[in-house]
C-alpha cells in the first residue's frame, strides 16, 4: 500500500466485496473509510453479521 | 391466549403439591414473560430480605410469549430468585430445547417454593405432573442425571438439573439444561439444591399456538432471507467459530480483554485460546439452540493426555474467564475445565474469576501455600482443574473458593482484590477502555453482567452507530435504553445474539422493531412500540425495586477499585480509568431515580408499579 493510503483503498486493494456491513480496527481504535493508514500500523476487519 | 400458554404451575416443595393457575392476561401483556413475570412473581410474592438458600425463597423458571415458536433464536428462559451469591435478583437466562419443552407442556412459569424434606425432581409429562423421589440421583453429575432422568422418564423428555455443586449448595452453582445449556449466574442452582430440587424434566406435544400464522409467515420469511443473504455474502464469524472466535480477537485488539486479574488490558497468550484455534484443534460440530439459524455451540472433542473428554464449549466467557483472566494459555486444559464446571454445575464465569483473585492474593502474599493447600500460581493449568473438582465438591480449599471472589478476597484482608460488582464477577471486557459498559456492570440489577445491555458489543464494534468507547458523557442514556430493550429481549423469549443484529431498529435507541412485530403475530395482543418499550423499562424498575426492598442504594452500583482508580499503562486504552461516579450522576437522572438511586414516586406510578 502507498503511504497514508486511506481505509477506503486497503479495503478495494484486498477486494473487501462492497454492501457488506463492517468494522474496522486501527491499532485497537475504530476506524472510518477515510482514517490514513500509516507504516506499521494493525487493520482489524471486522463482520458482524449475526451478532457477533 | 396465543403465545403464551396462559397457565403457571406451582410446586409447594414442603407439602409436595403442585398446583395450576391462569396467567392473568392483563399482567402477561405488561410484563411480556420470561424476566417480566419473574419479577412481577418476585415482587408479589418473595420476601426480598430472606436468605436466599432458605426455603423461604422463591425459584421462578419462566418462558417467554416467542419461546418455542420458530420465531429466530426464540429459544430461552430465564431462572430469577434471589441470588446466594450476590443477595440480588438474578437473570439466569439459558436456551437449549428444555425452554421450547416447557412451552410445548402448556406452561409460561414454574414457580418452586419451601423446601422439599427429601430429593425430588418434578416430572411434567403433558398434563399429568408429579414430584418424584431423587434420593438415587443426589450426588450424580450433570449428563449422569440427565442420562438416568431420560432413562426412566421419556427419551424424548427434556432435563434441567444441578449437579454435585448445587447440592453442595456453592454459590455459583448453574441449573444446567440439555446437559450443556447453563442458566449460569449468581447461584441459582445453590437455591435448587437447597430446595432438594434435583431436576425439572419436561414433555410436551404440538406447538405453541400463533394469533397470526400468516403474518408470522411472512416476518419469518423477510427475516430469514435477509439473515442467509448477509451469510451468504459474508460468513458469520459467529457461526464459524463460536462467541469465542468473534470476541477473543476482538477485545485484544481493542486492549480491554481482561487478563491477569484485570492487571492487564492484553493476553500475549490469546491465540493459543482463540476460537479460531478451537475451530482447527477441537471442533467436532457446531451446535444451535432451538430455533437458531446461527449455531455457535461448539461440540468438542480434547485428546491432549490429561485433558481428554468431550463436550460443549468453551465460549468466550468460559475461555476468557479460566484463561486469559488466570493467565491460562493451554486451550486443552481450559475445555477441559469448561466440561468439569459443565459436569459440576458450575457457572464457568465466576469459577475463573475466583481462581484468577486466588491467583492474585497467592501471589502478593496474602494467602499463603498452607492455607490454599499449595501454590496457587498465574498460569497453572493443572491447578486449575485441580481447583474447579475441589469447589465443586467443597472440598479442601474449594471449600472457600465455593463462596466465590468477594468472600474469599474479603477473608484475607483484601477485598479489592475481587473484581466484582454487587459480588458478582465481571465478564471479559475490561471498562477501562469502554465506559458505558463500566455504568452497565455497575447498574445492571444482578451485578456484574454482559447480558443486560451489551453496550461492550456497540462500543467495541460500533454498531447500530459508532460511539468513542472512551468518552463517559452521554453514556448514561444509551446505557438506560439498552438495558430496557434487553428486559424485552430477555422477556419475549429471545436470544441477544440474534435479536441485537437482526430484529432492532438500526439507531442508536434499538428500538426493538423486529420484535414488536413478531410479538403482535404471535401473541395478537396488539402492542405497540411505546407499551412494548416501557414494558422494558417497568421490568427494570421493577427489578431495582426488589433491590431497594432488599437493602441495595447507590452504593452497591459499583466497580473494583482498580477500575477507578488504576489506569491501564499500555494498549488502546492507555491512561484510561472508569468515570463512573459521573455518569451515575447521568444515569439516575435519564432513569427518574433519587440522586441515591432509588425510582421516584412519579417514575414508579408512570409505570404502573404503584
Amino acid at each position: 500500500m502507498d503511504s497514508e493510503a486511506t481505509i477506503s483503498e486497503l479495503l478495494a486493494k484486498i477486494q473487501f466485496p462492497s454492501g457488506v456491513e463492517r468494522m474496522v480496527l486501527v491499532n485497537g481504535h475504530q476506524a472510518n473509510f477515510s482514517t490514513r493508514l500509516a507504516d506499521g500500523d494493525e487493520v482489524f476487519i471486522f463482520v458482524p453479521v449475526a451478532g457477533g | 391466549m396465543y403465545g403464551w400458554r396462559g397457565r403457571v404451575l406451582r410446586v409447594d416443595l414442603a407439602r409436595g403439591e403442585c398446583k395450576e393457575e391462569n396467567l392473568d392476561p392483563q399482567v402477561a401483556k405488561d410484563y411480556i414473560g420470561g424476566r417480566g413475570l419473574g419479577i412481577y412473581y418476585l415482587n408479589k410474592e418473595a420476601n426480598p430480605k430472606c436468605d436466599p438458600l432458605s426455603p423461604e425463597n422463591m425459584l421462578i423458571m419462566a418462558a417467554g410469549p416467542l419461546t418455542g415458536t420458530s420465531a429466530p433464536t426464540a429459544a430461552r428462559y430465564m431462572v430469577m430468585t434471589k441470588g446466594p451469591l450476590t443477595g440480588a435478583v438474578t437473570c439466569s437466562n439459558s436456551g437449549g430445547h428444555f425452554p421450547k419443552e416447557l412451552k410445548r407442556a402448556n406452561f409460561d412459569v414454574l414457580i418452586f417454593t419451601g423446601r422439599a424434606s427429601k430429593p425430588v425432581y418434578l416430572w411434567v409429562n403433558k398434563d399429568k405432573i408429579e414430584l418424584r423421589p431423587a434420593g438415587h440421583l443426589w450426588g450424580k453429575t450433570v449428563p449422569d442425571t440427565t442420562n438416568a432422568l431420560s432413562s426412566e422418564t421419556d427419551p424424548r423428555a427434556r432435563v434441567a438439573c444441578i449437579g454435585p455443586a448445587g447440592e453442595k449448595l456453592v454459590l455459583f452453582a448453574a441449573i444446567m439444561n440439555d446437559k450443556y445449556r447453563a442458566a449460569g449466574r449468581s447461584g441459582v442452582g445453590a437455591v435448587m439444591g437447597s430446595k432438594n430440587l434435583k431436576a425439572v424434566v419436561v414433555l410436551g406435544e404440538g406447538s405453541v399456538p400463533l394469533a397470526d400464522k400468516e403474518r408470522f409467515n411472512e416476518i419469518q420469511e423477510r427475516v430469514l432471507t435477509k439473515f442467509r443473504n448477509a451469510a451468504k455474502a459474508a460468513p458469520s464469524l459467529l457461526s464459524q467459530h463460536g462467541t469465542i472466535g468473534v470476541m477473543m480477537p476482538l477485545t485484544q485488539k481493542c486492549g480491554v480483554l481482561p487478563t491477569k486479574n484485570f492487571l492487564q488490558g492484553t493476553f500475549s497468550g490469546w491465540e493459543a485460546i482463540t476460537g479460531q484455534t478451537l475451530t482447527q484443534k477441537y471442533l467436532q460440530k457446531t451446535v444451535a439452540c432451538w430455533a437458531c439459524p446461527i449455531a455457535c455451540g461448539r461440540f468438542t472433542r480434547v485428546g491432549e493426555p490429561g485433558f481428554e473428554g468431550e463436550g460443549e464449549g468453551p465460549e468466550f466467557e468460559t475461555g476468557f474467564a479460566l484463561g486469559a483472566l488466570c493467565m491460562v494459555d493451554n486451550l486443552a486444559a481450559i475445555t477441559k475445565a469448561n466440561y468439569i464446571c459443565n459436569d459440576l454445575g458450575l457457572d464457568t464465569m465466576t469459577m475463573g474469576g475466583t481462581i484468577a483473585c486466588a491467583m492474585e492474593l497467592f501471589d502478593r502474599g496474602y494467602l499463603t501455600e498452607k492455607q490454599a493447600g499449595g501454590p496457587i500460581k498465574w498460569g497453572d493449568a493443572q491447578k486449575l482443574i485441580e481447583l474447579i473438582k475441589l469447589t465443586g465438591y467443597r472440598e479442601g480449599f474449594g471449600n472457600e473458593l465455593a463462596e466465590g471472589s468477594y468472600r474469599l478476597a474479603e477473608r484475607y484482608g483484601h477485598p479489592e482484590l475481587a473484581m466484582v460488582s454487587k459480588r458478582l464477577e465481571l465478564p471479559g471486557y475490561d471498562p477501562r477502555g469502554l465506559q458505558g459498559t463500566g455504568l452497565n456492570y455497575a447498574t445492571s440489577p444482578i451485578g456484574g453482567s454482559h447480558c443486560r445491555a451489551h453496550m461492550a458489543y456497540c462500543e467495541m464494534v460500533g454498531i447500530p452507530k459508532p460511539i468513542d468507547p472512551h468518552e463517559w458523557k452521554g453514556k448514561a442514556r444509551i446505557v438506560k435504553l439498552w438495558q430496557d430493550v434487553f428486559a424485552v429481549i430477555d422477556s419475549a423469549g429471545l436470544c441477544i445474539f440474534f435479536t441485537i443484529r437482526n430484529l432492532l431498529y438500526p439507531g442508536i435507541e434499538i428500538l426493538p422493531e423486529g420484535i414488536l412485530e413478531y410479538l403482535n403475530a404471535v401473541t395478537g395482543a396488539g402492542y405497540n412500540m411505546d407499551e412494548l418499550v416501557k414494558a422494558g423499562e417497568r421490568t427494570l424498575n421493577a427489578e431495582r425495586m426488589f433491590l431497594v426492598k432488599a437493602g441495595f442504594s447507590r452504593k452497591d452500583d459499583s466497580l473494583p477499585h482498580r477500575l477507578i482508580h488504576e489506569p491501564f499503562s499500555e494498549g488502546p486504552a492507555k491512561g484510561k480509568v472508569v468515570h463512573l461516579e459521573e455518569m451515575l450522576e447521568e444515569y439516575y437522572e435519564e432513569r427518574g431515580w433519587s440522586r441515591e438511586g432509588i425510582p421516584t414516586d412519579a417514575k414508579l406510578k408512570e409505570l404502573g408499579l404503584r
